[in-house]
């Protein structure tokens, strides 16, 4: 288990900021991700299928934290800054900037699949499996994501 | 420089600021096999005992002097004793036709609390992703659904609550063929006999066709499906109006079935028309919009103000009567700006022509930068409701007492609720 977290964890909390925003939210949803797997871990030795459970139940720890934080049916409106990211972002440029605040108004399932397919470069098949849904719902979601991140950026529409 | 690569690019620009996380923290032991516990208490890994006597021995000391100075304090100044939130002194006077039993998730397990005492009933695990949750009329039936990590197929499983008893709850796998696709919303009948789904499949990222299906729930058969003719896309932007399923619902009794839709009239996601639609699922069809009529318009007005915008329709729940349940939503243009005097946070419910009929609950919030109500049940007449109101400051929720609230909304009272034991207010049933 150690080595497990000494191998993945850094990777893992990397994308679990991408999704939540602040570090300290991720690094609390790892840990949970490899509190899970410490329970389960007399049926999952294969490390191939221990990381693939920690990455889904990383993505459903951030979906919860997506679901408290921001949850807003049918509307659209800026989710608060998440703690810390301010300061973490600043040292970024400011067309980063622009690309992470408009990633954080996607909804949950575009962001998971934006991300998923450009950060990590999964494939389709490999971001369904991760995300628990078929490849058609990565492909539309990633398709409707890029959309709404390509208008976001045009019009200037994020904070 | 393409979208696809602007995102590379800022993701792992953003990802390279993270550079050491903090060390894995783990129970001392496994707990045994079918007896996890979501709360399990974190502790440090063991040390050297010789380690342990250095400042172990001291610090055992000084907290049993503390503890007892303590106690005599608190025997002195104890007032008579006061009822705790969870004992069933307590519990309000809530009426019996509000249900008492939820089920919410955490992480990949579903919670079954009593909203009364606050007190957890059980933690449900299938050993995979429960996902989505939803409720009969009986306060004892609910259908959880299962959507594995490594596969596609989502599965779903009855779950019965015998509060009381030995073991409380009963789960049973549904004989309901697994379906491949994107479910994104589900409704258990009132009587708890059907289950209907709504799922959209997509061979292109255009042509996402949207479905709804009715099983029965004893038998696993499929009652019927209406699928959206034509592949208009519209479907694709139902997602963010039903995309957990809440929006779903059964109304005049267990035939007939209401879903939201949204269409595009023009370009941009802030021109959406959002109604109710209903399908009698009695009779047979298989057009979702020819076979189903418009039964209620969503109030999409946008109170805008040159500091905050509101909508009096965040979130909507349709009752039972086919009557519409708002809760109204609000933040601030940009980060400092006060939203609470625009965004109003209110439980309405509202007419068939989106008009509002009557105000269940108004939050005399006074500072925030955005508030939120979410409705979770509401009462066939639509004059009750179980909601969730939270305000939030500089981003973050506020801890003050007065600043979220969980209880059950009627005419302009308010009845606190003990807070949720897990999970959120976006996925549970009741």
């Amino acid at each position: 288990m150690s080595a497990l977290y000494q191998a993945h964890a850094l990777a893992l909390v990397k994308l679990a900021v991408l999704m939540t925003g602040d570090q300290p939210t991720a690094e609390d949803v790892v840990q949970d991700a490899f509190l899970g797997l410490y329970r389960r871990w007399p049926g999952l030795h294969d490390a191939d299928k221990a990381l693939g459970y920690l990455r889904s139940s990383v993505l459903n720890g951030c979906r919860s934290v997506h679901r408290v934080r921001f949850r807003r049916q049918g509307i659209t409106l800026d989710p608060p800054e998440p703690v810390g990211s301010a300061e973490a972002e600043a040292m970024l440029g400011e067309a980063h900037r622009e690309v992470l605040a408009a990633l954080r108004r996607l909804p949950q399932r575009q962001r998971e699949a934006v991300v998923l397919r450009y950060y990590l470069d999964m494939t389709e098949e490999q971001a369904a499996r991760a995300m628990g849904v078929a490849r058609g719902t990565v492909k539309s979601a990633t398709s409707r994501g890029l959309s709404a991140l390509a208008r976001m950026l045009k019009e200037g529409d994020v904070r | 420089m393409s979208i696809e690569d602007r995102v590379r690019a800022a993701t792992r620009a953003r990802a390279g600021l993270v550079r050491q996380v903090r060390p894995l923290e783990l129970p001392d032991e496994l707990p045994a096999r079918g007896r996890r516990s979501r709360r399990t208490r974190r502790v440090r890994p063991a040390r050297d005992p010789r380690h342990w006597l250095n400042w172990g021995a001291p610090l055992a000391a000084a907290a049993l002097v503390t503890a007892l100075a303590l106690a005599l304090v608190l025997l002195r100044q104890a007032p008579a004793p006061q009822p705790g939130p969870a004992t069933p002194t307590s519990t309000p006077p809530i009426p019996a036709s509000i249900p008492r039993y939820y089920v919410t998730l955490d992480h990949m397990d579903a919670v079954v609390a009593d909203d009364r005492t606050g007190r957890r009933l059980a933690v449900i695990s299938t050993g995979e992703n429960i996902y989505n949750v939803t409720a009969a009329a009986d306060d004892r039936t609910f259908v959880l659904e299962e959507s594995p990590v490594g596969g596609h197929a989502t599965t779903w499983y009855l779950l019965r609550l015998t509060p009381g008893a030995t073991h409380p709850t009963q789960l049973t796998k549904l004989p309901i063929a697994p379906i491949v696709a994107n479910i994104y919303g589900l409704a258990l009948s009132p009587d708890g006999t059907k289950l209907a789904l709504m799922w959209r499949t997509a061979s292109t990222p255009t042509n996402a066709v949207a479905h709804l299906s009715v099983y029965s729930v004893p038998t696993g058969a499929t009652l019927g499906t209406w699928t959206e003719s034509g592949g208009s896309g519209h479907s694709a932007l139902n997602e963010g109006v039903a995309g957990d399923g809440t929006g779903l619902t059964w109304i005049d009794g267990d035939t007939t079935v209401a879903f939201p839709w949204a269409v595009q009239p023009v370009p941009g996601y802030e021109h959406l028309t959002k109604m109710f639609r209903a399908l009698d699922v009695s009779t047979a069809g298989h057009d979702l919009l020819t076979d189903s009529r418009v039964v209620s318009q969503v109030p999409t007005s946008w109170t805008q103000t040159k500091t905050a915008s509101a909508t009096p329709c965040g979130v909507t729940l349709m009752s039972s009567d086919g009557i519409l349940v708002c809760g109204s939503s609000g933040s601030g243009n940009d980060s400092f700006q006060p939203a609470c005097p625009t965004a109003d946070p209110t439980i309405a419910s509202y007419s068939a022509r989106g008009k509002r009929l009557q105000v269940l609950y108004r939050w005399p919030a006074a500072q925030c930068l955005s508030a939120n109500t979410t409705v979770m049940w509401t009462s066939p007449d639509a004059s009750t409701a179980i909601v969730s109101l939270d305000l939030s400051m500089k981003g973050i929720k506020v801890t003050a007492p007065e600043s979220s609230r969980f209880g059950i909304v009627s005419g302009g009272h308010l009845t606190v609720l003990p807070p949720l034991l897990a999970g959120d207010y976006a996925t549970i049933a009741f």
